[in-house]
């Protein structure tokens, strides 16, 4: 199978590379993406008409991928990781909420997942792309050579390798076959909910669109607000270890986080922070959605309508989803509600 | 050193932040106690009788207070036989919102609001989404200081023209949303709430002057689930229904669907019946999907299915437009034309993706759609 050949630039110095163990690799991207379906099915409010039949393509698509290896036991160093991711995966499949404290081990894995994927991360050389396996990329301490750095900027080809690495070839080609037929069973709006979406672990908690991640998470709000309570005396140190602080936290997020993206980032955020300490309160509160915006990497709509197509079948097709629909399935079944009605004298409204 | 985003903000900047915070609370605490957010209430809406005891009349509680004491709604007090609001340029939230939030789907759809709410609350419901503000004292809350013309000033540099009293309870606030609105419309901007409607007949008219759309929190039809759940009773609220139908301004109505209390069909019908009876079929009506709050955080959310039903029969019933509230993607959160059915507009959250209205009239068959459009 001929893969096109990815170069990943190194996220960490050239020192302390090891390879990334294969089967952790296949584990992680298997709960990355099964929670990533398990967000994107829930959160668009199918009818049973649609779930059955996305259900029905998914079965297909099951039939034509590869045997996904997913059952294989983690090394020590990502276990716990995958425990948590797998709490996570068996939560979101029987439809229930997220609860802040698995969400917050779900962070702390997130993060142990990044550190223990840039350890693995290589500098990639030509000549030694032929097997096509994960160890091109994740393969640590590279031989010395001609080297490109792969611009973040190319992520559609990194997340075609990993794809073709879940269903192998066969199973992509099934996906790219089903995509407008997915397309044209969703309404509009579902589309539209679908547009953005990439891999996401943990849905929205509020709001009315449940797909994908929060327009403006709560802690950018609240950052703003502690960062104009910063003394003028203290600000310089302060304002440094924000920026480092959230550089450390995209690159949980994008292993491949660049030195030029990180020093953008600084320079954007630098900014905006200080436009915040400048503001008075009521005018951070009126403008503190907009200047949320600049810190972070944001997912842009895909402009490519085939390849948008092709990314909602995939996320809503993949094989482990036919578990997904059948959840969703016996939750349509279940009774409106069978929740006692308690006796709630005790709390009548004073 | 590992840490994620999530402990960066528990840890905070320690002790700079401690030293700040401190003196802002008792920058607060001063401001709040000065009286500089306090106003004497409409000497139409309250009397003082026995010498220093006052009784408000803004809404139907009409509550009879001793020097000292504070209304149900805790923002108005009793100074001496002088009844003043402590809800006044002292908004708790300042926020940007679509005007799709309140909700109001037939009213400016797409633009955008500057949102303000006060501590207090009239009423004491046990899932309120807002209850750290709303049932608690404006002095018990970090505060910002926005006078009716800072915040149309503001408004105005982010080419914002209408503002929202929401998020608690604008009747709590009653002064402020007066005067605010007032100066709102003198300088060509508009001023929605959202609002319970738990207010009396005389207070509401004067408010509906220059308020120009309310989103009416109907919270239920049963006076039991009125009681037991909001603290307060249905039938003022119909009344005020009833008032608000005979002034100028645009609303809506929204029923947050709760599950075992007020899911009930019968009562839905019941209540769609008498919307449509009263207030005209044409009034919007949107049903809501509860989310564990406050005192109801077991429960579950509210079924897609029984929103679904409810809106049916809202439908069923004659109501021309029923909307499903909170839960997006779907078709009801949509617009359709009465008239030839077309979807009209097509919404994501509070996003609109295609419009197909023309001033104010269906593109398709040429029906005028109710609402405020341009």
């Amino acid at each position: 199978m001929k893969i096109t050949a990815i170069v990943v630039a190194c996220a960490v110095g050239t020192s302390a590379f090891c390879q990334n163990e294969e089967k952790d690799l296949y584990l992680f991207g298997w709960y990355l993406y099964r929670c990533s379906s398990a967000n994107a099915i829930n959160g668009l409010n199918l009818s049973r008409e649609q779930v059955q039949t996305l259900r029905d393509l998914a079965k297909e698509v099951q039939a034509a991928s590869i045997d996904y290896k997913h059952d294989a036991k983690p090394s020590d160093e990502v276990a716990d990781a995958i425990k948590t991711f797998h709490e996570l995966e068996q939560t979101l499949i029987a439809g229930k909420e997220v609860s802040a404290e698995l969400e917050a081990r779900v962070a702390k894995a997130r993060a142990k997942e990044s550190d223990w994927l840039k350890k693995g991360l290589r500098k990639f050389v030509d000549e030694e792309v032929k097997s096509g396996n994960c160890s091109r990329c994740h393969g640590g301490g590279g031989a010395s050579g001609k080297t490109r750095v792969l611009s973040f900027d190319a992520k559609e080809e990194q997340g075609r390798a990993h794809i073709v690495a879940l269903l192998g070839k066969e199973g992509v080609g099934k996906v790219a076959l089903l995509a407008k037929k997915v397309d044209a069973l969703l309404t509009e709006t579902q589309q539209s909910a679908l547009s953005g979406f990439t891999c996401c672990l943990v849905p929205p908690k509020t709001g009315s669109v449940r797909v994908g991640q929060a327009a403006v998470a709560d802690w950018k709000i609240d950052l703003l607000r502690r960062v104009k309570d910063v003394p003028d005396g203290m600000w310089g140190k302060a304002k440094e270890k924000v920026l480092d602080l959230l550089e450390k936290a995209e690159g949980v997020k994008n292993p491949g986080y660049t030195d030029a993206q990180k020093a953008d980032m600084r320079k954007r955020v630098g900014a905006m922070l200080e436009k915040a300490r400048g503001l008075s309160d009521e005018d951070l509160e009126m403008n503190k959605e907009e200047l949320c915006k600049e810190i972070g990497i944001s997912n842009p709509p895909i402009e490519n309508e085939g390849l948008a197509n092709f990314q909602t079948a995939f996320f809503l097709l993949q094989p482990c989803t036919v578990e997904i629909y059948d959840a969703y399935i016996k939750r349509l079944d279940k009774p409106a509600t069978d929740v006692q009605k308690k006796d709630r004298a005790a709390e009548k409204p004073c | 050193m590992k840490v994620t985003r999530k402990e960066f903000i528990q840890l905070g900047l320690g002790s700079a932040l401690a030293m700040t915070s401190a003196g802002k609370i008792f920058q607060s605490f001063a401001q709040d106690a000065s009286e500089k957010f306090a106003i004497e209430v409409d000497k139409k809406f309250y009397k003082t009788f026995d010498g220093t005891n006052t009784q408000c009349f803004i809404c139907p509680l009409n509550c009879k207070l001793k020097t000292g004491e504070t209304c149900f709604c805790r923002t108005r007090t009793n100074h001496s036989g002088k009844l003043l609001n402590h809800a006044y340029d002292n908004p708790c939230v300042i926020s940007v919102d679509p005007i799709e939030k309140l909700p109001l789907s037939h009213y400016l759809p797409g633009k955008e609001t500057l949102s303000l709410a006060f501590g207090g609350c009239n009423l004491r419901c046990l899932y309120c989404q807002n209850w750290q503000q709303s049932q608690v004292k404006p002095s018990d809350l970090k505060n910002f200081d926005l006078s009716r013309e800072k915040a149309l000033d503001g408004a105005k540099k982010k080419d914002i023209d209408i503002l929202a009293c929401t998020y608690t309870e604008p009747i709590a606030f009653y002064d402020y949303v007066r005067d605010l609105s007032a100066y709102a419309k003198e300088k060509g901007a508009k001023t929605v709430c959202a609002t319970a409607l738990f207010v009396n007949p005389d207070p509401l008219k004067e408010l509906a002057t220059n308020v120009a759309a309310f989103s009416v929190a109907l919270k239920g039809f049963d006076e039991k689930f009125y009681d037991r759940v909001c603290g307060i009773s249905l039938k003022p609220v119909l009344t005020a229904i009833e008032t608000l139908k005979t002034t100028k301004s645009w609303f809506e109505i929204v029923n947050l669907i709760v599950p075992t209390y007020n899911d009930n069909f019968d009562d839905v019908k019941a209540m769609c019946k008498w919307i449509v009876k009263t207030v005209g079929k044409d009034v919007p009506v949107h049903f809501g999907r509860f989310v564990p709050e406050y005192k109801m955080k077991d429960l579950p959310r509210t079924p897609v299915q029984t929103l679904e039903k409810c809106r049916e029969i809202a439908m069923e019933e004659g109501v021309r437009y029923a909307y499903i509230f909170n839960v997006s993607p779907h078709e009801g959160n949509n617009t359709y034309c009465h008239g030839c059915k077309k979807c009209l507009v097509q919404r994501l959250g509070f996003k609109i993706i295609e419009s197909n209205l023309e001033k104010g009239a269906c593109k398709f068959c040429r029906t005028k759609i109710p609402g405020v459009w341009q």
